[in-house]
Formats: C-alpha cells, structure tokens, sequence
C-alpha cells in the first residue's frame, strides 16, 4: 500500500498511491496511515485522486482511520474521483467528512497565506 | 478475447464462452476477488457502448463476493466461488454460486445502512440492494446461488 505524504502548511498531505482500496488491501491501508499520521499536524488530507475503486472494505477502512487519530486530529478527504465518490454519498458517509473537491479547495487557506 | 489469470496464483480460472458471457472460477480470498474483478473489466470494457460503465457492476460484484469470503466460508479455509455473467441489452446479469454456509435464514440479507454513528462495515448489502435490481437468492443442495443484474449507464445524476 503506497501512501505518499508530504506536511503541507499546517496539515499532513497524504496521498494514495494506488487505484485501490478493496478488501485485499484495507487492513494494511489503515495500519499505514496509522503510522505516517501518527504524531503528525492536527489536519490530515487524504488525497484519493488516484483511487479509482473503493469497496465497503475501504470505506470502512476510511472511517476507522478517522478514528484512531489522536483526539485532537482530524481526517478530511479531497479529490475524489467519481465512483469514489458515489460510495461515499450513497452510504451517506459523505456527511460524516469534510470532503474538497481538488488539493487546491483543501489546501487554499495555506496557499491564501503564502501570497 | 481470452482472460490470462496470473500463473503465480492458479486458483483463478477463467472461461470465455463469447464476448457477453463470462465465466469464472476463484478461491475466496480478497485477492482473487480482485482478480476476478480485473478480469471482468478487461473482458467487458471494449464492448461497452457509448456512455456505459462498468463501474456499477464493480462495485456490487465486488460487495457479493466479499460477503461470500468473510461470511459463506471460514477465513483460514475459503473455498470456491463460481460466477457467470452474461451482458445483453445494458445491463450485465450475474450468478453466483458458493458452497459455503448458507444465508442467515436462508433469505437476502435487508439493505439497510448501519445505524452506528461512524460505521466501520455494514455498507455492503446495503451498496448491492441501492445499485442491483432482480436480486434472488436460494440454497439448493448445499449450494448457495445469488442471481443479479446491473445497468451498465449509470443514471443517477452525479
């Protein structure tokens, strides 16, 4: 499971580096993002611009991510692709995360900043 | 066409009949599923028509076959999943054929979303109910046979 992260302003940017997230692979997606996000910023953004399938295995595996942050980290999405995203709003899960259209809506009041 | 399963996991075996049905034969584990998932993308992914998809099917196929691995058979002992899928006019219909333990009151689980505040499972049904329609299911002669079909034109607005 290949998960890119880099800090980016005041958040952890990690990205998944596959197409995805299904049953073969959630136990071990959850463990690494366990570990990059681990004593990380307080924002962490998954990015999940090239996942292009996820199962009710991954989304469970999103949700459990969101919950063994620390109490005072929270887990936001962005770049959903389109069955991506629909998982997420027929289950309704799209109500539970705050989630960005592209890297640039999650990451605007870092670049605002920057200029 | 012919579907090559990888020669380093030969639990996969898979049958062209002709080009609108499949047939497959797999071990229950997460990464045949996958494979077998691969397959029928690359096997039906050139016929598809203008505006069609086969991400629908994915997606429900991928929830039975899931629940079949960690429900129909125990985990250290998965055993054979046959699956035959016939594509004709929009949509793809499917079986699925398993000798695991049967549905629990030999019924289709319901549909419904997990109630729990942040949920960590309980989508699949609830995914196969919301995306497939003429789902039936029986268990004959200890075998488990869920029969389905899927558009392939998602019409739900995005």
């Amino acid at each position: 499971m290949e998960l890119l992260s880099e800090i980016r302003a005041d958040a952890l940017h990690v990205t998944v580096g596959e197409a995805r997230i299904d049953s073969a692979v959630a136990i071990r997606f959850k463990e690494r993002m366990r570990e990059v996000a681990i004593g990380g910023p307080s924002r962490v953004v998954l990015d999940l611009g090239q996942v292009t399938f996820l199962d009710s295995s991954g989304l469970g595996a999103v949700v459990a991510v969101m919950k063994l942050l620390a109490p005072g980290q929270r887990l936001e999405l962005c770049c959903l692709t389109p069955t991506v995203a629909k998982v997420f709003r027929l289950t309704r899960m799209d109500r539970v995360f705050t989630i960005h259209d592209d890297a640039g809506a999650a990451f605007a009041v870092a670049s605002d900043c920057r200029e | 066409m012919t579907c090559i399963a990888d020669p380093a996991r030969p639990g996969l075996a898979c049958e062209t009949e002709t080009g609108s049905s499949l047939k497959l034969g797999f071990w229950a584990t997460g990464t045949e599923v996958r494979l077998a998932l691969l397959c029928i993308r690359r096997h039906y992914a050139a016929g598809l028509g203008p505006g069609e998809t086969l991400d629908i099917a994915e997606t429900v196929l991928a929830e039975v076959l899931n629940n079949i691995c960690e429900h129909a058979y125990p985990a250290a002992a998965p055993g054979r999943i046959d699956l035959r899928l016939l594509s004709c006019c929009g949509r793809l219909g499917a079986e699925v054929r398993d000798t695991g333990r049967a549905m629990p009151g030999n019924r289709l689980p319901a549909g419904q979303l997990p109630q729990a505040d942040r949920p960590e499972g309980g989508f699949g049904w609830f995914l196969i109910h919301a995306l497939a329609d003429g789902l039936s299911y029986r268990h004959y002669a200890g075998t488990n046979i869920l029969r389905l079909t899927v558009p392939l034109r998602d019409t739900e607005a995005a």
